[in-house]
């Protein structure tokens, strides 16, 4: 996740821009650009795509930042931008189509579950992720980048904190599956 | 698992495609200027050009007026500067063909609230100095109706943001200069 320092110091760049210390907008940009990028380009069928998703991204952030009063709350909600512009980019996408919650309330399962990643390399993560439905990709890359919490990840992809513990459950397993087998293979 | 080596490996390990990256700054760097519309380079010539005419117009007033109190002839000075300024940031705008958000926002707004808290003070001076009480106290109620609509709430406003915004960022600091400090300590320990 992000160090707590570079959280606080998010926070104070939104406070400066709130200010009408527009400047410091690139301050921002600079410290949520690669995390952003990563988590859209995980929601988009191209590279090309997930490049224009960001400029709507930062375009939205920059016209709401003003309005954002808990600060605290200011990854999340970068995050919960970023998915609604990935969302409205590409309405006509199959892919996309399948992020927009189907209703299905799937019983609550252990946000740990069985798989512990930890001692899995980076490389292997970001292959396997390539691997998983766009549904559980998503979860667990908010999992494993901003260590977000079962109830934000709910409040970013706009599901009930169930059906995240049943995604993140079946990402963990499926995910372990997919590294271990790609391990067998070499 | 949520470390943060991990975290910037697996950012590390998405590549991305120079070009589109190279594509993308240079939008983000345009992203606070907006191209002048037709209508918009209308409207900002329109404005340079009553600027212009203003600049001349009280120049000409402040000159020419005979016995004009001190503080009226101060006014059509102040109404001069404020239209050079102007005609200055309308000619740049015009040339550079569009309206950057980061600077040219910031600029309009000083420009309109210092000229108008400039005579407004005037207009309170002049009114409690001129000889025809009536007049005077005229401009008196005037200028402190005025003040009382737009000046005073926008002010007490700014003022209680300024507070909150100074007393948030001293905390955020706090805790900033605290988690550095931890995090030093923890890599020391490590």
């Amino acid at each position: 996740m992000i160090s707590e320092s570079d959280r606080i110091r998010s926070q104070l760049i939104a406070l400066h821009i709130r200010n009408g210390e527009n400047k410091a907008f690139g301050d921002l940009v600079s410290l949520w650009e690669r995390p952003l990028f990563y988590y859209i380009r995980k929601l988009s069928k191209c590279e090309e795509d997930a490049w224009d998703v960001m400029q709507e991204t930062w375009i939205r952030i920059y016209r709401g930042i003003g309005k954002l009063n808990e600060l605290s709350s200011l990854p999340a909600w970068l995050y919960r931008i970023a998915r609604n512009a990935a969302l409205n980019y590409n309405r006509d996408n199959r892919m996309m189509d399948d992020l927009v919650e189907d209703g299905l309330d799937i019983e609550a399962i252990g946000p740990g579950g069985d798989y512990d990643l930890s001692a899995t390399d980076a490389e292997a993560i970001h292959w396997g992720l390539k691997q998983l439905p766009v549904k559980q990709r998503e979860v667990l890359v908010l999992l494993f980048l901003e260590e977000f919490s079962i109830d934000e990840i709910a409040s970013i992809t706009g599901v009930s904190s169930g059906t995240v513990k049943s995604r993140l459950h079946y990402a963990k397993k499926a995910l372990h599956g997919f590294i271990i087998k790609e391990l067998g293979n070499e | 698992m949520n470390d943060r080596s991990i975290r910037d490996r697996l950012l590390e390990a998405e590549k991305r495609d120079p070009v589109l990256e190279d594509r993308f700054k240079k939008e983000m760097k345009k992203m606070t200027e907006h191209r002048l519309t037709p209508s918009g380079k209308v409207v900002w010539a329109f404005t340079t050009l009553v600027a212009a005419v203003l600049a001349v117009f009280f120049t000409y007033l402040a000159i020419t007026v005979q016995d004009l109190p001190r503080l009226g002839r101060v006014g059509f000075i102040e109404g001069v500067l404020f239209s050079i300024a102007w005609i200055i940031l309308g000619v740049r705008i015009l040339k550079k063909g569009s309206f950057d958000l980061l600077r040219h926002d910031n600029s309009i707004n000083s420009l309109v609230f210092g000229f108008v808290l400039l005579l407004l003070v005037n207009m309170l001076i002049l009114g409690s100095q001129i000889e025809d009480r009536t007049l005077g106290n005229q401009m008196i109620i005037c200028g402190a109706v005025f003040f009382m609509i737009f000046g005073l709430p926008a002010i007490i406003n700014m003022r209680v943001n300024r507070m909150e915004y100074t007393l948030r960022q001293h905390l955020l600091n706090i805790e900033l200069k605290m988690a550095e400090l931890s995090e030093r300590l923890g890599m020391k320990t490590d």
